[in-house]
C-alpha cells in the first residue's frame, strides 16, 4: 500500500510522519510524533480521551485519519500551556476535577473548546456539552465545578 | 481497532471526484464518523476512499438563491452549520436535529449529508429533512438529479442505504432545506451511547389560525424514519393553541411494532414515542403561534443544593486538609506516563486471535497466511507454549473448590469455553500489522453447546464445562445458623420473599489493559510495566505462570488508569507478553482494544439469589434466609470461583437480624471469568438485604425509611456480633441516616414521587450500607535521606486515590515536617520486598497505617541519635515541630535534618547501625482506626463504619 508524508503544527512545531492512509491520527501524534497526551480509550469515538483540537476544533483523533490532518494545525493538552497551567488546567486541579488522570487531557481539551465558544453555561449545559468525554472515576460532578470554576476566571480574564 | 489497508485520494473538484469514484469498490469519505467506525469494524472494506473534504465547492453554505430554502454543501460539518446560524433562523427543527448529534467532538467532523446518506437507526437529521421536505442532489458520470430526501429511506428492508444512490460514481453534492419555521425536533437520549432511542421532528404549517399540514417524523422506532400519518390527520383544523403537552396516544405503529435492541424492548420505545410526540408537538405550536400559555410538565424543580456538612478538622494537621493533589499537573499537561505511553528500542507487538464462539473444540489453526506477512514475526499457539519451560496456565487457588479444575491456559488448549478467549498470538513489527495479521489466522471450530445463564448450567442436560465437574458446580458454601433461621421462620407472622439478580458488570477502567515486557537473558529476567493495582500480585502470579522464580520477575506499574478490579487479576496478555519478550528477545508491547477489555473479563457479579425475610407484623426483623447461585464464569482466575461463596458475611449490614443463612454455590458457564468487581461480593449483599426490607415495608405497610429505623443495631448494642459471625465495634446508624435524608430532602422528594402528567414516574429510594475494608498485609517504607527531605514507599498503588498527596499528608503529620519534603513512591515491586496492593477501599487503612508506623519507627530512631549528641537519655527528648530538645539542656535544639544527617555522616555514637528509615510490614488491625479480631473470618478483617 501506498504511504503518504504528511506535515502537522502540533503544539505549534512543524512536523512530518510518512504514514499508511489508515494511520489514525491519534497515532500520528502518539508512534510517530511522540505526543503522548491524547490518550486511546476506546478508539472507537466513544470515550474522548483522544480529544485534541484540529485547526480550532475539537476532534476525537481515532476517527481522523493522519492523512485527513495534513497540513492542519494540532492542538494537544501538552501545549495548551508553557509555564503555569492554563486556567482551565488549573481549575480542574482546584476543583479535584480528575482522579486517574486518563481522561483527563482529552477533557481538558473539550473544555477549551467549550469555554472559547460559549461564556454562560448552566451545569446541566456543561454536562450535556460535554457528552463526547468519559470520565469513569470522578461520577462528573468535580468536572462539572471545574468548568463553572474556569469559565469564571477566564471571564474575569477577559474583562480585565 | 484499526482500518485494514486502503488507498486514498483527495481531489479538489467534484469531477475529479466522481472519476475517482468510477473505479471498483471505491467509497467517499465524508467526515469518515460513520465510515471509519464500519471499517475498523470490518463491516465495510472499500479498496478505496476518495476525501471530499478538500473540494471547495462542497463547503457552501447559501441561501443566495430565488428560493426561501437554505443550502448545505456535502462537506459541510454539523458545527459549521450550527456556527452558521441559517438553520437556527430558518428551519429551527433541523438546527435542533443536527445539534443532537452525539457530542461536540463528532459534530465537529461528521457531515450533514454523510448523516442523511448513512441514516443509521436512531440517526437524527435523516427524521428532520424528511420533516422539512429537504431534497438531495446527486450527481455521477451521467448528469445531475434531485431526490426529495424521503425517497432515499423508502425501501426499509434494504440494508444497502441508501436506496436512493444507486450508482457506484453518485456523489450527493448538497441538500436543500426549505424554510420552515413552525417545527421542532426533540428526542430520548440513551445515556450510554449518545444515540436517540426515540427522536422526533414536528412541522405544523397554519393557515388562519389552524394547522393546515402536518409533518410528524420519528427516528429510531425503525431501521429508517418513519412518518406517523395518525398523529399528523389528527392535527389538521386544529388551533394550534389548543394542542396540550401531554401524552399522544399512538396506534400506528403499535408497541409490538416497534423497533427493539438490547438496549430497550419496543413497547418501552413506544412509550417514549408517545410521551415525546406530545413535547414535541408543544413546542412546535408554540413556533406557529407564540405567546401562548401552556401549562408545562417540564417544570424543572430546583437541583438540590449541595452543602455538605464541612466537618471540622484539626488546624494543625496536614492530613485532613483540602491539599490539591500533587499528581495533577502531570496528568492535566498530558506528561504523566501511563504504560502505553511508554516506548522500548526494537519493541515488537503482540495482539491475540480470540475466540467467536462461547463453546467449542479447536480442531485446527492454520497461521500460513500470517506468517508469511510483512511485519509479522511469529504465530504462537498453545502448541508452542506447551514446548517451552513455562507452565502458561494461570494460576488458580484450589482451597474450598470441590473439583480440581485447570487454570486458565494463556492460549486456548484445543477447547474454548467463552467468546474471546485467546486461541493464538501474533507478534509483529507494529500494533496494526499484528492486527492484520492475526485476521489472517484462520481456525476451524467444532461448535459446542454453551450454557450462559448460571442457573440453566444446573439443569440435567446442561453441558459440562470440565469432564470431572459434571453438574459445573465448583464450590458450595453457607454462613449463619440454619437451625436457628429455620425456627425464626416457623414463628415468622410475616414472611416476604424476593428473587432477584445481581447482574453481571463489566469493569470499564478508561485505561485499557496494557504490559510492556522485557527480557533480560543475561540475568535470565523478566521486566513487566503493566497497568496494574497490585504489582506484587502480578509478580507472584507472572512468575507461576512463567514456571520462574519471583526473583526473576521485575513487576512495574506506570501510571494506571482506573482499575475497578480489574486490573488486580492476572490476565493472559502479560503472560504472553513476557513468554513472547524471552522467546523472540525483543520489548514486547500487548494493549487491549475496548472490546478485548470487554470480551475476556474478569467481570463482576452476576448473582441469581432468593431470599426471604421474617417479620413480626409490627415490622421487627426475625430472620434472613437467602439462596445465591453465583455464576463463576469459564474458568477460575486465582481465588476468583470460591469467591462468591464468601458473600454472604455482610448480610446482616446494620441491621439488628437474629438470625441469617446464605447458601451459595458457585458455578462454571461458557461466559468470561468473573472476579471481584468494585466492592466485590459487598454491593450484592447490600443489594439482597435493600430490596428485600423495601418489598416488606411495602407488604406491611410500613415507611421504608421507619422499617429500616426500627431494625437498626442500637448503638449500645457494641460490640455486636451479626449472626453470620461478623463482629462490629461500634456504630450508631440512626444520626448518618437523619444526615442522609436531610441531605437529599427525602420527604420532600417523598411528594414529588408518582406518575406525572407527560406518562413518566417518579420515586425515591433508599439503601443503608455497612462496608467491610481494609483486609491482607501491607507495607510502608520511610527513607529518610542525609538532608532531612523524605522518601515514602508503599506496596498500594494508586489508580487515582491520590496516595502520592495522602501519604505525604500522613507522614508530614507523623514527622512533624513540612509536607513538600516528603515524596511518595509506588508501583515498583522491587522498591518495598512486599505488598498487596490497592483494592477493597483498602490503601489508607493498610498502606496508610504501614507507612505511618515507618515513620513512628523514624522518630524512634532519630529520639536516640538526638540523644546521644544531647547526652541525655531518650526517654527525655521531646520532640515538637521539627525539633529535638530535652528540657535539661534547654539552649540545644536540633532539627529532623540535623539528626538525619547525624544517621550517615561521622562522628555517631558507633552503637547504630547507619542510615535512618523505617520499613513496616502491617497487617491490618490493631490501632485506633480500626480494629482486628480473630473471629471475624482469618483475623484479618476490619470493620468500619
Ligand atoms: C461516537 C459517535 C456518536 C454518534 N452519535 C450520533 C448521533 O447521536 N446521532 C446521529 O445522527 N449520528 C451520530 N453519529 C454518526 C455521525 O453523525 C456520522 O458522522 C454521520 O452519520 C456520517 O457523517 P460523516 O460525514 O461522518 O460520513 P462518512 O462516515 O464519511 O460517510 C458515511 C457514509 O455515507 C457515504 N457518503 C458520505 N458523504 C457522501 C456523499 N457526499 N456522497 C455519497 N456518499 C457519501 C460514505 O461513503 C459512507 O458510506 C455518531 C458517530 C459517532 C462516531
Ligand atoms: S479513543 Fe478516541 S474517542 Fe475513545
Ligand atoms: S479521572 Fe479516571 S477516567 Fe477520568
Amino acid at each position: 500500500m501506498s504511504t503518504h508524508e504528511i506535515t502537522l503544527t502540533v503544539d505549534g512545531s512543524e512536523r512530518t510522519a510518512t504514514v499508511e492512509p489508515r494511520t489514525l491520527l491519534v497515532h500520528v501524534l502518539r508512534e510517530h510524533l511522540d505526543n503522548t497526551a491524547p490518550k486511546v480509550g476506546c478508539e472507537s469515538g466513544k470515550c474522548g480521551a483522544c480529544t485534541v483540537q484540529l485547526d480550532g476544533e475539537p476532534v476525537k483523533s481515532c476517527l481522523v485519519l493522519g492523512v485527513q490532518a495534513d497540513g492542519t494545525s494540532i492542538l494537544t493538552a501538552a501545549g495548551l500551556a508553557d509555564g503555569d497551567l492554563h486556567p482551565i488546567q488549573e481549575a480542574f486541579r482546584e476543583e479535584h476535577g480528575l482522579q486517574c488522570g486518563y481522561c483527563t487531557p482529552g477533557l481538558v481539551m473539550s473544555t477549551l473548546d467549550l469555554l472559547e465558544k460559549h461564556q454562560e453555561l448552566s451545569r446541566e449545559e456543561i454536562r450535556a456539552e460535554l457528552k463526547g468525554n468519559i470520565c469513569r472515576c470522578t461520577g462528573y460532578q468535580n468536572v462539572v465545578e471545574a468548568v463553572e470554576t474556569a469559565a469564571k476566571t477566564l471571564d474575569t480574564e477577559r474583562s480585565d | 481497532m484499526f482500518p485494514p489497508q486502503f488507498e486514498y485520494v483527495q481531489p479538489d473538484s467534484i469531477d475529479q471526484a466522481i472519476a475517482a469514484l468510477a473505479s471498483d469498490d471505491t467509497r467517499v469519505l465524508a467526515g469518515g464518523h460513520s465510515l471509519l467506525p464500519a471499517m475498523k469494524a470490518r463491516n465495510a472494506s472499500p479498496e478505496s476512499l476518495v476525501d471530499i473534504g478538500d473540494i471547495s465547492a462542497l463547503h457552501r453554505i447559501d441561501r443566495d438563491g430565488p428560493e426561501n430554502e437554505t443550502v448545505i454543501g456535502a462537506a459541510v460539518t454539523d458545527a459549521d452549520i450550527l456556527a452558521d446560524g441559517s438553520l437556527k433562523r430558518n428551519a429551527p427543527m433541523v438546527h435542533e436535529a443536527i445539534a443532537a448529534v452525539g457530542d461536540r467532538q463528532i459534530r465537529s467532523r461528521g457531515t450533514v449529508v454523510g448523516n442523511l446518506l448513512q441514516a443509521d437507526a436512531g440517526a437524527d437529521i435523516p427524521a428532520a429533512m424528511v420533516a422539512a421536505d429537504a431534497m438531495l442532489t446527486i450527481r455521477n458520470g451521467e448528469g445531475e438529479r434531485t431526490v426529495p430526501v424521503d425517497e432515499l429511506y423508502e425501501d426499509p428492508d434494504n440494508d444497502h442505504h441508501p436506496a436512493a444512490i444507486t450508482n457506484g460514481d453518485d456523489l450527493a453534492t448538497e441538500v436543500r432545506i426549505p424554510d420552515v419555521t413552525g417545527g421542532a425536533y426533540l428526542r430520548k437520549t440513551h445515556p450510554a451511547t449518545g444515540y436517540a432511542l426515540v427522536g422526533i421532528a414536528v412541522r405544523l404549517v397554519t393557515d388562519g389560525g389552524t394547522i393546515a399540514k402536518a409533518r410528524v417524523v420519528a427516528t429510531g422506532i425503525e431501521r429508517t424514519p418513519r412518518r406517523l400519518p395518525g398523529v399528523e390527520e389528527r392535527l389538521i383544523d386544529k388551533a394550534p393553541s389548543s394542542l396540550p403537552d401531554q401524552t399522544v396516544r399512538i396506534a400506528d405503529p403499535e408497541p409490538a411494532a416497534v423497533r427493539a435492541d438490547p438496549n430497550v424492548s419496543g413497547p418501552y420505545r413506544h412509550q417514549l414515542l408517545e410521551s415525546y410526540t406530545g413535547q414535541a408537538i408543544a413546542v412546535a405550536s408554540d413556533r406557529v403561534a407564540p405567546g401562548v400559555v401552556r401549562m408545562s410538565s417540564e417544570s424543572r424543580e430546583a437541583a438540590p443544593t449541595d452543602d455538605s456538612v464541612e466537618e471540622a478538622s484539626d488546624p494543625t494537621r496536614v492530613a485532613g486538609m483540602p491539599l490539591k493533589r500533587r499528581e495533577d499537573e502531570g496528568f492535566l499537561r498530558g506528561e504523566t506516563t501511563f504504560t502505553d505511553d511508554l516506548k522500548r528500542p526494537n519493541c515488537a507487538h503482540l495482539t491475540f486471535v480470540r475466540s467467536e464462539h462461547a463453546h467449542a473444540a479447536i480442531e485446527d489453526i492454520d497461521p500460513k497466511d500470517a506468517v508469511g506477512r510483512d511485519g509479522v514475526l511469529a504465530v504462537y499457539t498453545w502448541n508452542d507454549l506447551a514446548a517451552s519451560s513455562s507452565p502458561c496456565v494461570l494460576p488458580i487457588s484450589t482451597g474450598g473448590l470441590e473439583h480440581d479444575v485447570p487454570g486458565h491456559p494463556v492460549l486456548a488448549q484445543n477447547r474454548v469455553r467463552y467468546h474471546g478467549q485467546p486461541i493464538a498470538a501474533v507478534v509483529a513489527e507494529d500494533p496494526y500489522l499484528a492486527r492484520d495479521g492475526a485476521e489472517a489466522v484462520e481456525v476451524t471450530y467444532k461448535v459446542r453447546e454453551p450454557v450462559i445463564d448460571a442457573v440453566e448450567a444446573l439443569g440435567p442436560d446442561a453441558p459440562a464445562l470440565y469432564e470431572d465437574t459434571p453438574d459445573n458446580v465448583i464450590a458450595t458454601a453457607a454462613v449463619g445458623d440454619e437451625r436457628a433461621t429455620t425456627r425464626a421462620f416457623e414463628h415468622a407472622e410475616v414472611v416476604v420473599d424476593i428473587s432477584l439478580r445481581n447482574n453481571r458488570l463489566i469493569p470499564s477502567a478508561l485505561e485499557p489493559r496494557v504490559a510492556m515486557a522485557v527480557y533480560d537473558a543475561s540475568r535470565d529476567r523478566f521486566t513487566v510495566e503493566l497497568a496494574s493495582q497490585s504489582v506484587h500480585g502480578h509478580r507472584s502470579k507472572l512468575a507461576k505462570t512463567l514456571g520462574v522464580p519471583e526473583r526473576s520477575v521485575h513487576v512495574v506499574a506506570p501510571a494506571v488508569g482506573g482499575g475497578f478490579g480489574h486490573k488486580g487479576h492476572h490476565h493472559p496478555g502479560e503472560a504472553m507478553a513476557a513468554w513472547s519478550a524471552r522467546e523472540l528477545d525483543r520489548p514486547i508491547k500487548w494493549t487491549a482494544t475496548r472490546s478485548e477489555n470487554y470480551r475476556e473479563g474478569a467481570h463482576g457479579r452476576d448473582h441469581h439469589t432468593d431470599a426471604e425475610l421474617a417479620l413480626d407484623s409490627d415490622g421487627t426483623m426475625r430472620g434472613l434466609r437467602v439462596k445465591t447461585i453465583a455464576n463463576a464464569g469459564a474458568y477460575g482466575l486465582g481465588g476468583s470461583a470460591g469467591m462468591a461463596t464468601r458473600y454472604g458475611g455482610l448480610l446482616s449490614s446494620e441491621y439488628a437480624i437474629p438470625a441469617i443463612h446464605c447458601s451459595t454455590r458457585a458455578v462454571f458457564t461458557t461466559t468470561a471469568p468473573i472476579h471481584s468487581y468494585r466492592g466485590a461480593g459487598r454491593p450484592e449483599a447490600i443489594y439482597v438485604t435493600e430490596r428485600v426490607i423495601d418489598v416488606a415495608a411495602r407488604k406491611l405497610g410500613i415507611d421504608p425509611i421507619s422499617l429500616r429505623r426500627a431494625n437498626l443495631i442500637p448503638p449500645d448494642a457494641f460490640p455486636y456480633e451479626t449472626a453470620v459471625g461478623v463482629t462490629y465495634d461500634s456504630g450508631d446508624y440512626a444520626p448518618a441516616l437523619d444526615r442522609a435524608l436531610e441531605a437529599i430532602d427525602y420527604e420532600e422528594r417523598r411528594e414529588l414521587g408518582g406518575e406525572r402528567s407527560d406518562g413518566r414516574l417518579r420515586g425515591v429510594g433508599v439503601a443503608c450500607y455497612t462496608e467491610s475494608t481494609g483486609g491482607g498485609h501491607e507495607t510502608g517504607v520511610v527513607r529518610v535521606h542525609p538532608d532531612g527531605s523524605v522518601a515514602v514507599y508503599a506496596g498500594t498503588h494508586s489508580h487515582g486515590q491520590g496516595h502520592g498527596t495522602t501519604y505525604a499528608q500522613l507522614v508530614a503529620d507523623e514527622l512533624e515536617i513540612p509536607y513538600e519534603d516528603i515524596d511518595v513512591n509506588e508501583g515498583d515491586s522491587e522498591e518495598v520486598p512486599t505488598g498487596t496492593g490497592t483494592f477493597g477501599s483498602r490503601s489508607t487503612i493498610g498502606g496508610g497505617n504501614a507507612v505511618v508506623q515507618s515513620a513512628q519507627t523514624v522518630l524512634k530512631k532519630a529520639r536516640t541519635l538526638a540523644a546521644n549528641r544531647l547526652g541525655v537519655d531518650p526517654n527525655d527528648v521531646r520532640y515538637g515541630s521539627g525539633e529535638f530538645f530535652a528540657p535539661s539542656v534547654p539552649d540545644q535544639r536540633l532539627s529532623f535534618s540535623e539528626v538525619a544527617g547525624m544517621a550517615y555522616g561521622w562522628g555517631g555514637s558507633g552503637t547504630h547501625r547507619a542510615g535512618l528509615g523505617g520499613h513496616d510490614v502491617l497487617r491490618t488491625g490493631g490501632d485506633g482506626v480500626h480494629f482486628r479480631d480473630p473471629r471475624n473470618r482469618g483475623g484479618d478483617r476490619s470493620h468500619n463504619r
